[in-house]
């Protein structure tokens, strides 16, 4: 009788086991709230709107289609990387408030990719032991934290050819590949993004895939050997005010909860514990606790008299009645919090796609429409992809007057190049597009249209940089409309080339040398 | 059915499972490997789709490995390891020394206890020796005007080929340091063991408490000014156009952080 219920217990512990713990829940929720833009993994663009200016806490790559906020790692590489125009003031501000507030509270239930290596982990396979060669090694992301996220980028922003280089997220970050690629290119609506794949994506693929391979087998490879952000929360670990706390007068430095923990903890709540949690239910003496539980804790009392006891037993019993409605109200507005971002993104924000009409553009050409959306018989149809009537918006121009329309400027090719003030390659190939104008100045007009978010400082950057440019310099009309109708998805540079009679030619989207330009000139012009 | 038997199926199960993984990773690698020096532009959606067409069999294999194991976990006898704990001589030592009276050792201890101190202080100077011997031509390549060229790919290459015989040596250095160290660290904590046993006074609880108490004070004024410096930057960041440059980089694909160059 005893055995069977000794067996019954264990097989409704391992039913129990199924059901998820409250960490791997918040998990779950967190991975859900930093993702909140779903219909980006169904349209394949990913969130532009302004609720982006927030960092989320964790590992969450700003590309991937159902990002609802900024990577902290990646914007403070970004950061860093413009630090010679301004201080990187925010940034740093940011990851000092979640340091002190949340320490690497944020990695053991915040981060997203933390997640999916704990799930990796749970397959079940002989595991790696830490020890202390693993110890050493968790030192590793420290080096990569001053190399890769601080000294590479500042370098190259003095350096005497600067350039914009978020090392980390370039050459190691495996969750821009997978969060970001796999999930942008996974989208049949992306499949021209396709062509710019090379040996950096193949780079990064082989040590996604090493890395996703490796948290099988050690738990949390990525974390405890590779992620700078883990490292940076660490330095704030034992003073932040969320975490885990050792009372070292309990504590009988039995060992038990750092033989529990699989980080390369030395001691519970040192800057390599993740305060997870998992540790307090081994502890004998119940020395670790939460941070601030003590609010939650009835007083340790008994009562010497029966008066004194029932006293004591009501005011526990008020202390859990407390504690359940804190409990319920949290849930509840987690949950409220969570329903509303979820139909903010998916329902009411407009940011990622503006589809504006076509524009009705006057011709000369009795085969071409007057208005795109009712195309003559055996006319290219409008569109923004080869062999399509190039859609036509009026384009404010910046260092000459009026606008700018390309159906008005047929007869001629036209190159439209759409760039912004921050990227590198759209700045490296701008002399290209200004001697392919001054070398076919009687054929080919070039139209480089800034994004809509640098309006305000376009023309001055003009002026000060590219004033002696043969080329139009415009600017895109509100929330990118034009770029979106063009197909741009968020990748810059895109150049599109449009024949003279106003039909897509190509469409690029990545540097161009000067070479791989003049072709496509030639091309469209023996055409 | 035993726990034997139980452990047995465990492990040949994990095995297995274990075989298939690396299996699929090594194909995922050699499938993007080949689409890659396939020739210019190799990344279509059809060269994609017939490679994992091809490796499709390992990989749905894993899958299904991967789900029975789920369904073994709940058959089998469970098998929670049981828990040792593991004591870290640093701690356990740190904590020793909170406790005694120092003042109360004869002179034998008190040489002995230094004795393993400045072998400890030695082990330290000799790794650091090693570990800034071996940084320095990485130091050297860090801050040499030519290191950082226009061709970034090269230049981080060559910056990480730079770096490696500094982390190999530190790695080792450390790994040394750490296993001659913890051998010191057992033997003075066996000394003050001793020393506790033949009666060497505790540290009056009270100066327990009351450094307990000092270093919460300041915690909590460390933890207030840090949070004061970072309302104010985020403050400042907002005004000196900082939060525009992280919404400006965050609303373009990043197409570096995706491998798309």
């Amino acid at each position: 009788m005893k055995h069977e219920n000794n067996e019954t217990k264990k097989k409704s512990g391992r039913l129990r086991a199924l059901i998820p713990t409250k960490r791997r829940l918040i998990q779950l929720y967190a991975a859900l709230l930093f993702n909140a833009n779903l219909k980006g993994f169904a349209n394949g663009y990913i969130y532009r709107g302004p609720l982006k200016n927030i960092c989320t806490p964790g590992l969450n790559c700003y590309s991937c289609p159902g990002a609802s906020g900024a990577c902290p790692l990646g914007s403070l590489q970004n950061a860093l990387a413009a630090s010679n125009k301004r201080a990187p003031y925010y940034v740093f501000g940011i990851i000092l408030l979640y340091g002190i507030l949340l320490g690497r509270w944020i990695c053991g239930f915040l981060c997203p990719f933390g997640l999916i290596q704990d799930l990796l982990h749970k397959i079940k396979t002989p595991k790696l032991k830490k020890n202390r060669f693993t110890r050493v090694l968790s030192y590793l992301k420290y080096v990569i934290l001053v190399l890769f996220v601080f000294y590479i980028p500042l370098v190259y922003v003095y350096a005497k050819n600067p350039a914009t280089l978020p090392a980390f997220c370039k050459y190691i970050c495996p969750a821009g590949t997978l969060e970001g690629a796999v999930g942008l290119l996974s989208n049949k609506g992306n499949s021209d993004l396709l062509s710019m794949l090379g040996p950096l994506f193949t780079w990064k693929f082989l040590l996604m895939i090493g890395i996703l391979v490796a948290a099988v087998f050690i738990y949390r490879f990525f974390c405890r050997f590779l992620c700078p952000l883990g490292a940076l929360y660490g330095l704030f670990n034992k003073i932040a005010i969320c975490g885990i706390k050792l009372e070292k007068p309990k504590c009988t430095d039995c060992g038990l909860c750092v033989s529990k923990c699989k980080m390369d903890i030395r001691e519970v709540g040192d800057h390599e514990c993740i305060n997870c949690g998992e540790c307090i239910s081994v502890c004998p003496t119940q020395a670790i606790t939460w941070r601030g539980s003590k609010f939650f804790l009835p007083p340790n009392e008994i009562g010497e008299s029966e008066a004194d006891r029932e006293a004591v037993a009501a005011r526990n019993e008020k202390i859990k009645k407390r504690n359940r409605i804190i409990g319920i109200g949290v849930t509840a507005a987690m949950l409220a919090l969570l329903g509303g971002v979820l139909i903010y993104y998916n329902f009411i924000d407009k940011a990622p796609v503006v589809e504006t009409p076509p524009s009705e553009v006057e011709t000369t050409d009795p085969t071409l429409p007057t208005n795109p959306s009712t195309p003559a018989p055996d006319a290219p149809k409008p569109g923004n992809s080869q062999g399509t009537l190039c859609y036509g918006a009026d384009i404010t121009l910046v260092n000459a007057d009026g606008s700018f329309n390309v159906q008005n400027n047929r007869g001629k090719i036209t190159v439209l190049n759409f760039w912004y003030l921050d990227c590198q390659s759209c700045k490296e190939e701008l002399p290209h597009f200004d001697e392919i104008a001054k070398e076919y100045a009687e054929s080919v007009s070039v139209v480089a249209i800034c994004a809509y978010f640098d309006a305000e400082f376009v023309p001055d950057f003009v002026e000060e940089n590219y004033p002696d440019y043969n080329i139009l310099f415009g600017i895109d009309l509100p929330d990118e409309a034009y770029y979106s109708q063009m197909g741009g998805k968020g990748t810059y540079p895109m150049t599109v080339i449009v024949d003279e009679n106003g039909v897509i030619v190509e469409k690029i989207h990545d540097k161009l040398s000067y070479n791989a330009l003049k072709a496509a000139i030639e091309t469209a012009l023996a055409d | 059915m035993t726990k034997e038997t139980a452990k047995k199926i465990r492990l040949i199960y994990g095995l297995v499972l274990s075989a298939l993984l690396v299996c699929t990773g090594v194909c995922l690698i050699v499938a993007c490997l080949s689409i890659y020096r396939s020739g210019d532009a190799p990344f279509t959606r059809e060269s994609i789709g017939a490679w994992f067409s091809k490796i499709a069999v390992p990989v749905w294999l894993t899958v299904a490995a991967i789900v029975g194991g789920g369904v073994l976990s709940l058959v089998l006898p469970s098998d929670e390891p049981r828990l040792r704990g593991i004591r870290d001589g640093r701690a356990q030592l740190k904590s020793l020394r909170n406790r005694v009276d120092f003042a109360k050792f004869d002179d034998e201890l008190t040489a002995k206890i230094h004795k393993e101190r400045k072998y400890r202080r030695l082990l330290l100077i000799v790794t650091v020796g090693v570990g800034a011997v071996s940084a320095l031509p990485l130091v050297l390549h860090l801050f040499s005007p030519n290191s950082f060229t226009p061709a970034l790919n090269e230049s981080v290459i060559k910056t990480t080929v730079m770096a490696l015989p500094f982390l190999f040596c530190t790695v080792i250095g450390l790994w040394g340091y750490y296993f001659l160290s913890a051998k010191s660290i057992e033997r003075e904590t066996a000394l003050l063991k001793s020393a506790m046993i033949a009666g060497a006074m505790r540290k009056p609880e009270a100066e327990q408490a009351k450094n307990e108490k000092n270093t919460a004070h300041t915690v909590l004024a460390v933890r207030l000014v840090i949070l004061g410096a970072a309302i104010l930057l985020i403050v400042l960041g907002i005004f000196n156009g900082g939060m525009r440059d992280t919404l400006g980089k965050a609303i373009k694909i990043c197409t570096e952080c995706i491998g798309l160059g």
